[in-house]
């Protein structure tokens, strides 16, 4: 299925272009999509998931066209 | 000191502001260099509340983004922000929290304010308080956030994004200051970004 997708901040994800449909799994989940997208662990739990603008669990279930968007700040105040 | 009146204080604030800056509440969460200056621009409107939050005290390697002074230093930050915050407007209300915010302390700290601004310099602690808005107690405030302020790079690549109904980003979302150092001038900028975004949303919200 195709969602939109999108990244802010720290996170520069190898071959996806950002702001782009991408195409994942019937079913994935916002964590397993954070695998798929091999973002480094360490990122990972630092990471805030907004779904169709909301913020969501890792638990969450994708579905279609939904609008996926992560965000890991940079540092600095 | 001489004495001023709030309306002078705000005479050429936007017009249509008029009656709306005095009610808004907002959370300071750190008083380093986006905080103490989005808490000076507030203040100069005519902001009705600030709730100041800081664990630190005032360092000699603050003084080149952070709105301190060498006589400030070992102060806590929270009380040479007040000082400073009262002596421009002093019709501000200022709560003050010297402590380090966690998950829990932070539903209690800014229960009454409307918006809270996020102005830490670790990624963690960034991102727990982006965290805690999933939360039902926070679904009606907002947060201004900050990412990517560092360097010297384009002021110009400096922004502000939605990231949720409720919630903004200010920064280029790019540079680090573990690389790129921290600066006055892109950090100001930065709290500028975070200061407006308070005032659209408190003449939204009022």
């Amino acid at each position: 299925m195709k969602i939109f997708f999108e990244y802010l901040g720290l996170l520069h994800i190898e071959d996806i272009k950002n702001k782009s449909y991408i195409d994942v799994e019937s079913g994935c989940t916002a964590a397993e999509l954070m695998t798929v997208l091999k973002i480094r662990k360490e990122h990972q739990k630092f990471i805030s998931i907004f779904i169709n603008d909301v913020e969501k669990s890792r638990q969450t279930v994708i579905k279609e066209n939904d609008k996926v968007k992560l965000f890991l700040p940079t540092g600095g105040g | 000191m001489k004495k001023i009146t709030y309306e002078q204080l705000t005479l050429r604030n936007a017009p249509q502001l008029k009656g709306k800056l005095e009610k808004g509440v907002i959370g300071i969460a750190g008083c380093g260099g986006l905080g103490s200056n989005v808490a000076i621009a507030l203040t100069r409107i005519g902001i009705g509340k600030l709730i100041l939050v800081d664990f630190d005290v005032v360092e000699p390697t603050n003084l080149n983004r952070q709105q301190y002074f060498v006589n400030d230093i070992g102060k806590r930050k929270v009380d040479a922000l007040e000082e400073k915050l009262k002596m421009i407007n002093p019709f501000l209300q200022i709560e003050k929290h010297y402590e380090k915010l966690n998950g829990k302390n932070v539903k209690i700290i800014f229960k009454e304010a409307h918006v809270i601004i996020e102005a830490f310099d670790k990624v963690s602690v960034k991102a727990m308080l982006v965290k805690v808005f999933t939360g039902n107690l926070f679904k009606e405030k907002y947060l201004v956030t900050a990412s990517g302020l560092a360097g010297y790079s384009s002021a110009n690549t400096i922004k502000t994004k939605k990231l949720a109904k409720n919630i903004f980003v200010c920064g280029d979302n790019k540079t680090d200051f573990i690389a790129e150092g921290v600066m006055a001038p892109r950090v100001m900028i930065t709290a500028g970004h975070q200061a407006n975004k308070v005032v659209e949303i408190i003449d939204k919200i009022f």
